[in-house]
């Protein structure tokens, strides 16, 4: 695993990372899942290139060590092969799809492999020895959206470390309850008041 | 389960939306979920808001070896139907070329010939047919009992669940895959042990039973399952449909 603390790594990469909408000339990234649960190869292609850098940027803020990303984006880019058919667009659009998909990999990922047992090891310590710091530390982010930035400024810094530690960190709530030393109860209405609260400030209806 | 009960889980739409619940708690929160029209509606709300951190996050160039390493994959990857449509019509399975295509990031052709003269050693010697599953479920236990065994549960990208149960001590490790897709009678799901670029053959499995891997486990090994023409491969013809690291 790659050093912890090195949040400053994923700097924005200039290019074609924000064609997720797509332009008038090309087709909707719901029209490619479409074409691609036909077996189409090269919407699939197109669909790896408008998304990719999106899918990899996330799962690689969970992760961190740059080889695991890869394999979990690879095993989410399969699924998306494998399930396009599955996709219903009336459910929301396919960047949240695949996005979903990807946190709900690499989340997987972080808490199965060797990552999560050191996490687990820190989380221990951190009993014996709580250091506030870190804790704030880790939960230090890069935004690029001042949308989200100024939403998530609107959040209690109590719901934000968690949401912060839940999403970005991939931690469970158990987890998160162990590392900031509050019980579940407290971690789970913090992360729903949170949510709710972003929700709102970013005017997300279903 | 009581109104009560119901109103505390309930309150874990945010951890939910977040996949911040523990497994069991999940699967309550499901159940829960497909029986509260109410609060389908906060989760979906909740799910998307989540996605919108998603796209806050700098977004990253991932290398140009796993794009081609993926257009290979899917050229020989089945795809799978939607869900309650009988009448689509089922894809192809594009099995029938039986190439190796790259396995993780490198290429199972990098294999030197000693390598895989080992690993079909290892394959003659484990290959003892199907355990019966009363006894296999036994001898997943103990190693479940083991006192260094270690689990994980892992979403399959077609629906349902694999839970992996290994111990470095015994070398050994066991599956339990609960409503996994059904394959059809030409294709089986296959299990492996992966070291760096080497899959190691261990054993097939039909789909909710458990299952004893053939074979013992190394330390450092990934425990992977791929879908294989039925009767299994010597070596994986498909990208893994999951993986669990066991350190």
């Amino acid at each position: 695993m790659e050093a912890e603390g090195r949040y400053d790594m994923l700097a924005t990469v200039p290019g074609r990372v924000d064609d997720v909408s797509g332009t008038t000339a090309d087709p909707t990234l719901e029209d490619l899942l479409l074409q691609i649960a036909a077996a189409d190869q090269r919407a699939f292609a197109a669909l790896y290139d408008r998304t990719a850098p999106r899918l990899f940027g996330l799962v690689k803020r969970l992760l961190r060590d740059h080889a695991q990303s890869e394999e979990v984006t690879q095993e989410v880019y399969l699924e998306i092969w494998q399930t396009a058919a599955r996709y219903e667009p009336s459910k929301g659009g396919a960047i949240s799809w695949m996005l979903t998909m990807a946190h709900r990999r690499a989340v997987d990922r972080v808490r199965a492999s060797q990552a999560s047992r050191d996490r687990d090891a820190r989380v221990g310590i951190r009993d014996y020895a709580p250091e506030f710091d870190s804790v704030a530390e880790r939960t230090e982010i890069v935004l690029e959206s001042e949308r989200v930035k100024t939403a998530m400024g609107r959040l209690t810094e109590l719901q934000r470390e968690a949401v912060t530690l839940a999403y970005f960190g991939g931690y469970s709530h158990s987890e998160v309850a162990a590392l900031l030393r509050i019980p579940i109860g407290t971690v789970k209405t913090r992360l729903r008041d949170g949510m709710i609260r972003l929700r709102d400030e970013l005017g997300v209806t279903s | 389960m009581s109104a009560n009960d119901d109103r505390e889980l309930a309150a874990a739409s945010g951890s939910y939306a977040l996949h911040a619940l523990d497994g069991q708690e999940e699967q309550d929160f499901e159940a829960l979920l497909a029986r509260s029209p109410g609060l389908r509606g906060e989760v979906t709300e909740l799910s998307d808001t989540a996605v919108e951190l998603g796209l806050a996050v700098p977004a990253e160039e991932p290398p140009a070896a796993l794009r081609a390493s993926l257009l290979a994959a899917i050229a020989t990857t089945p795809q799978l139907p939607a869900f309650d449509d009988a009448q689509q019509q089922e894809p192809e399975p594009t099995l029938a070329p039986v190439t190796p295509i790259a396995w993780y990031r490198r290429p199972v052709g990098a294999l030197t010939a000693a390598a895989a003269a080992v690993l079909l050693a290892v394959g003659a010697a484990a290959g003892g047919g199907a355990i019966q599953s009363s006894m296999a479920a036994s001898q997943v236990s103990a190693i479940a009992d083991a006192p260094d065994a270690a689990h994980a549960t892992t979403r399959l990208p077609g629906g349902g669940t694999a839970r992996v149960v290994w111990s470095d001590e015994l070398g050994r490790s066991g599956i339990h895959m609960a409503d996994a897709p059904a394959l059809g009678l030409d294709r089986t799901y296959q299990l492996w042990y992966i070291h760096g670029s080497v899959a190691r053959p261990a054993g097939v499995v039909a789909g909710a039973e458990d299952v004893v891997l053939q074979g013992s486990m190394r330390r450092g090994d990934v425990i992977g399952v791929t879908v294989e023409p039925a009767g299994g491969s010597a070596k994986p013809t498909t990208p893994p449909i999951m993986t669990v690291a066991t350190s």
